[in-house]
């Protein structure tokens, strides 16, 4: 007994110990990546399977948080537990202008081989601007999406041949207008019974990407919030004429019985479950679903998706924004705290933007990167079929850049008081709000309050903005227009 | 009407006089801070984390990485169980109200403890209250947790809750009023402790020598959290009985283990050790040292953590509620005071405060209510099964509200089978999403949830009621009712009044139920002003607008301020219904 009576001290403190040993030199060099690409993974585990084995010695540990713009919030305030790369694309200007001032993000251009890395991109002297992807001389991420938009309707393929919706030939007719969706919706839903529309009404954050369905109908969707309009400076949802049909639409289907009588009550998740179950005929989602439902209903393939549909109109009034200075994935200064180290984070990152990678992506579903190599439509599908037509509605600087004006600009930090256009949407469609005109006229006033006093506020603090930096008095939407470069913002600067 | 005489001797001379009530406050407090030393010790967390860790050993199948992947015990052993968890949203709300409910409770108890007389009793209780806000930290900060899946963040507050569970039905059980010596209840704590410290460190090892411990900050904040209880507890064991057969003091000894174990921030455990008085014990220890200069000393360790981590954060939280401030660095936008005029203004923060004051003044009388009926019930000495009946009773409570709120929003949504057209209610009506039953759904909710801690705390009050009286009623001739309303409800009425402050204050800080459930809505139907709160401090999906902390603490400050304001009128109303009992 005497000998043991150590015995728990000792193991104590080989718990202790344990606790504080530090790595040995042996230990392999590892790369923390924080993201937020939950059904890009497949992609990520088989680009770390092909970099860790090209690689000994290196290990990439990714970690994965659909919240990961507010983890990134604290992310960094512990050295050891700090991504080395990070996902930055989720991230407000003003937020990443926060980050480069607290010194937490490692600038591209600092890598000895940045010119060689910088000439892979189509339009290199483009692909680095100030405001959009450099902060304070900082370049904080590089563009990686090729120009593929991030949502489109669902169409569910067996309700359409259920109902009859069919050419000579038996295949679905496909509408590329809302009225023949909103139209189909109703026959679907008289010969089947299905609901036409099913929108996740429980979160109401999702449940307010139903205004976009106006995306290539109308111009109110300027870079200051919900109803602007670039060309005048002012709030105009509640004279948005295809707000008007949409809502309008919106609760003549819910009287109808066209949507879910439980739509406010049900969720993303569930959402997509109906719609492959057949319950449903169109939702409005991403190309994530795809992945989802292979892993949850693998039977379903019956599907296709389109981009937006025009309402109301005969062409789009207004194209997706063109910006070869995009951001995606950052290195952080955490990485450079070893040399070793941050010379495997940049063989990583360099890694991401490869055709390699890009090939990778694609080929697990995720769509194109700029770097997918070959002919882009090998990798379309019946069912992503919408996220690559989606291409054709991009163009060459279809509207204007602020950035590009005034980097600035990505100083404001607005915040509405009361409810968003997501709540209203809500509120409208749960009978709270009769008066819908007036409710998008009080989130007008509300959205222009609030962005005065964020200029204002951005004045104090020391911002070079005016009013004059958010409206584009020359543009006009169906024309692409290419943004000068302000000469006052940048030295030099001629254009 | 029988009518109760005093006469049979001092100490069990009336029902409803003050030095009974005093007494019966006595008992209730020794019996909860008894309970607390037990549980915080040995019992429920040593048995809870014991169970965790063993039940994610042996079990292979149960445990999900995400749809598709299930890992081996072994695995988990080996690669960490907890691998991918990450504390992320709600923290700057709960900064924010944590302190202040901290505050509230332990002042207002504080002061009532000093005008009692009880000021002895005030380091355990300092203590203990300290330490529960901690475990509440963690395990809010693991219920909270983001993951790739979130379900892996569910399955983890299922598997603690379940833990919880299960070490609460074993400690019921062993909590019978049967007294053990304290060198058996010694004994229990080596062994529980010595096994879950085994495995425990068996898998951090692991995790270090796999260059994996860096992967959760979450998990690190557990571990440092579990290290310092299990180093703790053994430490003050093992040195207190060193320094015993050496001769010295064994409180010194108990001390300097506790400090090495817990690496000193968790020194309250030994106020608790010290002070809190047992229930099982005979003869009872009484501390023949000076207890109020020992307190002071040994609460400095508290103290100052306190100060440094709520304290500091919440008057950071108010200085923040002067700037404009997405999260990022540090604020450099100031507006002065405009937040706060703003949160006055807008018509949604009354809205949301006028739910909240409708759910606290709903939930706490029908909530109190039925724990007291159910209370009494099972209190009753030939009660068959009572011990099982207390347990199920109180599982909710100890069941993650995440977990079940998720799974109420899918039955309540009509996903899958439609409620209504089940029990026949035409036309059709949602609970959740019908802005007339929203936020009745969510006060049922937190009914059903949390009113098994009334009942323990009830269960609690009515044992100490002494049974003499009873007995004196029954010779009198008073039947069941008559001994409810003149003996029973009078002995239990200050701590009555306790439990209706307590569960007043919880209240008003009413988050996941409305969080979950129904996220506030419809168009705020059920939100609450924690929900408006955290809405601001994080991005709102579906917007272009960047989240403001400095809002956000705006409205949380304005919100104490109601709250102090609402505290203080309880306080008065319930200390003028102490006084009267």
């Amino acid at each position: 007994m005497s000998k043991l009576r150590f015995a728990p001290l000792i193991l104590l403190l080989f718990v202790l110990a344990i606790n504080i040993v530090p790595l040995s030199a042996q230990d392999p060099i590892i790369i923390r990546q924080l993201d937020h690409l939950v059904v890009q993974t497949p992609a990520f585990d088989l680009a770390i399977e092909q970099f860790e084995a090209d690689h000994p010695g290196v290990q990439i540990e990714r970690e994965v948080l659909t919240n990961a713009a507010e983890v990134l919030q604290f992310a960094f305030t512990d050295p050891s537990t700090a991504p080395h790369v990070f996902i930055a694309n989720i991230l407000e200007p003003a937020q990443m202008r926060s980050l480069v001032d607290a010194g937490y993000v490692y600038s591209l251009d600092q890598f000895p081989d940045w010119e060689e890395f910088l000439s892979r991109f189509p339009a290199p002297d483009a692909a680095v601007a100030p405001g959009q992807n450099v902060y304070d001389d900082v370049v904080v991420s590089m563009k990686f999406d090729a120009d593929q938009w991030w949502h489109q309707y669902y169409i569910n393929l067996n309700l359409y041949e259920q109902a009859g919706i069919v050419d000579d030939n038996g295949d679905p007719i496909i509408p590329s207008t809302w009225e023949a969706m909103v139209e189909n919706a109703y026959t679907i839903h008289e010969a089947t019974g299905a609901y036409g529309f099913s929108y996740p009404g429980a979160n109401p954050g999702l449940f307010g990407f139903y205004w976009w369905t106006c995306y290539l109908s109308s111009i109110a969707y300027g870079p200051r919030g919900f109803g602007y309009d670039m060309r005048t400076g002012e709030f105009t949802a509640a004279e948005n004429p295809c707000f008007e049909t949409i809502i309008t639409d919106l609760l003549r289907m819910r009287d109808d019985g066209i949507l879910p009588p439980d739509m406010l009550a049900i969720d993303d998740e569930p959402n997509r479950a109906l719609f492959a179950e057949d319950q449903v005929a169109h939702i409005l989602t991403g190309v994530w679903a795809i992945t989802g439902w292979e892993q949850t209903h693998p039977e379903f393939t019956n599907y296709t998706s389109v981009p937006v549909p025009l309402v109301g109109v005969d062409a789009p009034t207004k194209l997706y924004p063109q910006n070869p200075a995009g951001v995606f994935l950052s290195i952080s200064t955490a990485a450079a705290e070893d040399p070793a180290l941050l010379e495997a984070t940049w063989e990583w990152y360099k890694f991401i933007y490869s055709e390699e990678f890009g090939r990778i992506w694609a080929e697990t579903g995720n769509g194109l990167s700029i770097f997918t190599p070959g002919d882009p439509q090998q990798y379309a599908t019946q069912q992503n079929a919408g996220a690559f037509a989606s291409a054709q509605f991009f163009a060459p600087d279809p509207e204007p850049q602020l950035a590009r004006r005034n980097p600035d600009v990505g100083r404001l930090e607005q915040t509405l008081i009361g409810p968003t256009e997501a709540d209203v949407l809500v509120g409208i469609f749960s009978g709270q709000i009769t008066d819908w005109r007036e409710a998008l006229a009080d989130l007008d006033a509300r959205y222009t309050e609030a962005f005065e006093i964020a200029l204002e506020d951005a004045q104090a603090a020391g911002a070079n903005l005016t009013i004059e930096d958010f409206i584009v008095r020359d543009w006009v939407p169906e024309e692409p227009y290419t943004t000068p470069l302000e000469p006052g913002h940048y030295p030099g600067a001629s254009q | 009407m029988v009518k109760l005489t005093t006469t049979r001797s001092p100490a069990t001379s009336l029902p409803a006089s003050r030095s009974l009530a005093r007494e019966t406050a006595n008992r209730f407090l020794e019996t909860l801070v008894g309970l607390a030393r037990q549980a915080i010790t040995a019992d429920t967390l040593t048995l809870g984390f014991a169970l965790l860790v063993l039940l994610k050993f042996v079990n292979g199948f149960w445990y999900r990485v995400d749809e598709r992947t299930a890992v081996t015990g072994w695995q988990l052993m080996t690669n960490g169980s907890l691998e991918g968890v990450t504390l992320t949203q709600g923290i700057g709300a709960f900064i924010a109200l944590v302190p202040l409910l901290s505050i509230v409770v332990i002042g207002a108890v504080l002061f009532s403890l000093m005008r009692s007389g009880q000021a002895a009793r005030v380091p355990a209780f300092i203590a203990w209250v300290g330490l529960a806000i901690m475990l509440i930290c963690g395990v809010y900060l693991l219920e909270i947790a983001g993951t790739p899946r979130q379900s892996r963040a569910l399955d983890l507050g299922f598997w603690l809750s379940l833990s919880g569970a299960m070490g609460l039905v074993i400690q019921l059980y062993f909590n019978r009023p049967v007294a053990i010596s304290q060198r058996t209840r010694f004994g229990i704590m080596a062994a529980l402790t010595f096994v879950n410290m085994l495995l425990y460190s068996l898998t951090l090892a692991m995790q270090i020598a796999r260059s994996r411990s860096g992967d959760s900050v979450a998990f690190e904040i557990t571990s440092l959290i579990g290290l310092a209880l299990y180093g703790a507890a053994i430490g003050t064991y093992i040195t207190g009985n060193i320094f015993r057969r050496k001769g010295h003091n064994p409180r010194l000894g108990r001390l300097i283990g506790a400090i090495v174990g817990a690496f000193g921030h968790l020194l309250l455990l030994i106020p608790l050790w010290i002070y809190t008085p047992t229930t099982a014990d005979a003869p009872r220890q009484r501390i023949k040292i000076d207890e109020i200069t020992w307190g002071m000393v040994l609460l400095f360790p508290w103290l100052a953590s306190f100060i440094l981590l709520t304290v500091y954060p919440m008057l950071d939280s108010y200085r923040v509620a002067l700037y404009n401030w997405q999260g990022f660095g540090e604020p450099s936008q100031f507006v002065g005071l405009r937040h706060v005029k703003n949160v006055i203004e807008d018509p949604i923060f009354w809205r949301s405060l006028r739910n909240t004051v409708t759910y606290t003044a709903v939930l706490v009388p029908i909530q109190l209510s039925l724990a007291l009926m159910l209370a009494l019930i099972l209190n009753r000495k030939r009660m068959q099964f009572a011990v099982l009946y207390r347990t199920i009773f109180f599982l909710p409570a100890v069941t993650s509200v995440a977990v079940v709120a998720v799974v109420m929003r899918l039955i309540l949504g009509n996903f899958g089978i439609n409620l209504s057209e089940l029990v026949g209610i035409n036309p059709p009506v949602n609970p959740i999403s019908d802005a007339r039953l929203a936020l009745v759904s969510v006060i049922g909710f937190g009914i059903w949830h949390s009113f098994g801690v009334n009942l323990i705390y009830f269960l609690a009050a009515l044992q100490t009621v002494p049974e003499e009286l009873y007995d004196a009623a029954q010779v009198d001739g008073a039947n069941w009712f008559q001994q409810l309303i003149h003996i029973t409800l009078p002995s239990i009425r200050p701590i009555s009044v306790i439990v209706i402050f307590m569960a007043f204050i919880g209240s008003m800080y009413v988050f996941e139920q409305s969080f979950v459930l129904t996220r506030g809505g419809p168009y705020f139907a059920s939100q609450v002003v924690t929900g408006y709160i955290y809405n601001y401090a994080f991005r709102q999906p579906g917007t272009q607008l960047t989240p403001n902390f400095g809002y956000a603490s705006a409205a949380a400050l304005f919100f104490a301020v109601i709250m102090l304001g609402l505290t203080v009128t309880n306080y008065v109303i319930t200390n003028r219904m102490r006084r009267n009992a």
